[in-house]
């Protein structure tokens, strides 16, 4: 394991980084949204670590954190797992996938399932040359705006968890319906609703596989490079707050001066870079072919928390301004929330890490 | 050798389902209980069974390889670790 960045892993950091202007088209002219995809289906080709690093620079240089999570989903849990599983006719959507052209979702969460894909409702029922999909997904990060769903269901009512299959459903399959967009407390630039399945027919070209494989493959993706977006956030505002302590004066003193304030900015440093660094072992644990459960659950953990802690101290730093919402600081702390959910929660990732650890 | 192998983890998967998957109430299981239909390896048990696979045998499963057929019971498994093992 080697330390430091190459000249291509800062160049690509910096031009993302700086890019100044942000939205989808753009996203998928950086290389953002096609990243981990395969150069020859239209992607950059990067392994875990180098798209990492994709996500912390555009963590960094966009201050939309939902159009950077967004972009996320589409990566992690949609394009990815047809590049890894799909068959060649659904690869064939990966050219647009990676450039924007199309937005891809993951339809996975139910009212009663979430992590557990044991306990999917949704199910595909064969039918002729198909199956007939019928369920509630309650929870579809980009589900009002997407073209492609990646979605579950189960096939085999008596194989448990390893009875479901992953579909893939493009926008306007008569019986695929999406909702409007719902209300959330952050991440605001990535729409989500609710998509359902009513007596939805697919062919057999539909099937991306069996749906434990397929679904924990996309998670531990989505746990190791996703939460990058967090450390980039998190790096671009403590650089604002180390800029506030040392402009802004109490009792004739800059903050800066005061200890109580530098060690909580010593502190916010401290979460962020171990944090970052169990980021880059997990990714790391990736690329080599490695076991990375345990340390994707960990870095997942710590880069999550971190960022809401981190958010939270950054609000107290900025006092009454850091509370106004038109400063800019309560909303990392709202789009930090959602990170302790998504993915698996907190509790998930240390009942993976402690699976892991045999307990 | 591959038999004794074969048996020695038949019996070592054997004593974690029954003592921590069934927590001692084994009465029925045996080496072709549906694990699955029988609804004893759900996703959690499927993952401790891999992480113990890979910790006392020193065999990792690839994902790929976790599916009905090769989990179907502990024979299955068993014969998929022997087979991983070469």
């Amino acid at each position: 394991m080697e330390f430091g960045q190459t000249v291509a892993q800062r160049d690509r950091y910096q031009t993302i980084r700086d890019a100044g202007e942000y939205d989808w088209q753009r996203l998928g002219e950086l290389g953002v949204l096609g990243a981990a995809i395969p150069v020859e289906h239209g992607g950059q080709g990067l392994g875990a670590l180098d798209t990492a690093l994709v996500f912390e620079a555009a963590g960094y240089g966009c201050h939309d954190t939902g159009l950077i999570f967004a972009a996320g989903a589409h990566l992690f849990a949609t394009a990815l797992p047809i590049a890894e599983f799909g068959s060649d006719s659904q690869k064939k959507k990966l050219p647009a996938l990676c450039d924007g052209t199309l937005i891809g979702a993951n339809a996975m969460t139910e009212p009663d399932a979430g992590s557990d894909i044991g306990a999917l409702k949704t199910t595909a029922v064969r039918k002729d040359d198909g199956y007939v999909l019928n369920g509630m997904k309650s929870f579809v990060s980009n589900g009002p705006i997407a073209d492609v769903y990646v979605t579950y269901a189960v096939t085999d009512p008596n194989a448990g968890h390893l009875g479901t299959t992953g579909f893939v459903v493009d926008t306007g399959t008569p019986g695929l319906v999406r909702s409007e967009p719902f209300g959330k407390l952050g991440m605001n630039g990535c729409a989500a609703g609710t998509v359902e399945f009513r007596d939805c027919v697919v062919p057999d070209d539909a099937v991306l596989g069996n749906g434990s494989l397929v679904f924990q493959h996309g998670m531990l993706w989505e746990r190791a490079c996703l939460f990058a977006i967090y450390l980039g956030v998190q790096d671009r505002l403590i650089e604002r707050c180390i800029r506030h302590v040392k402009r802004r004066k109490q009792f004739g003193k800059r903050l800066s001066t005061f200890q109580s304030v530098s060690n909580r900015i010593v502190d916010m440093k401290l979460r962020l870079e171990s944090a970052r660094l169990l980021l880059y072992k997990a990714c790391w644990a990736i690329d080599q072919d490695d076991v990375a459960v345990l340390p994707a659950a960990l870095s997942k953990l710590a880069v999550s928390q971190a960022a809401v802690q981190t958010a939270l101290d950054a609000v107290e730093l900025f006092g009454g301004r850091g509370y106004q919402t038109d400063e800019g600081i309560e909303e990392h702390l709202r789009d930090a929330v959602g990170g302790l959910l998504f993915s698996g929660t907190s509790d998930i990732q240390r009942q993976l890490a402690a699976l892991e650890l045999g307990l | 050798m591959s038999d004794e192998y074969h048996r020695d983890v038949l019996e070592k998967l054997t004593e974690l389902v029954r003592d921590e998957f069934l927590e001692g109430e084994d009465e029925e299981l045996t080496a072709t209980t549906p694990l699955m239909e029988w609804g004893i390896l759900k996703s959690i048990e499927t993952t401790r069974l891999v992480t113990y696979v890979r910790t006392e045998f020193g065999v990792r499963v690839p994902p790929a390889q976790v599916t009905t057929e090769n989990f179907r019971d502990l024979e299955s498994i068993a014969g998929l670790v022997t087979a991983l093992r070469g």
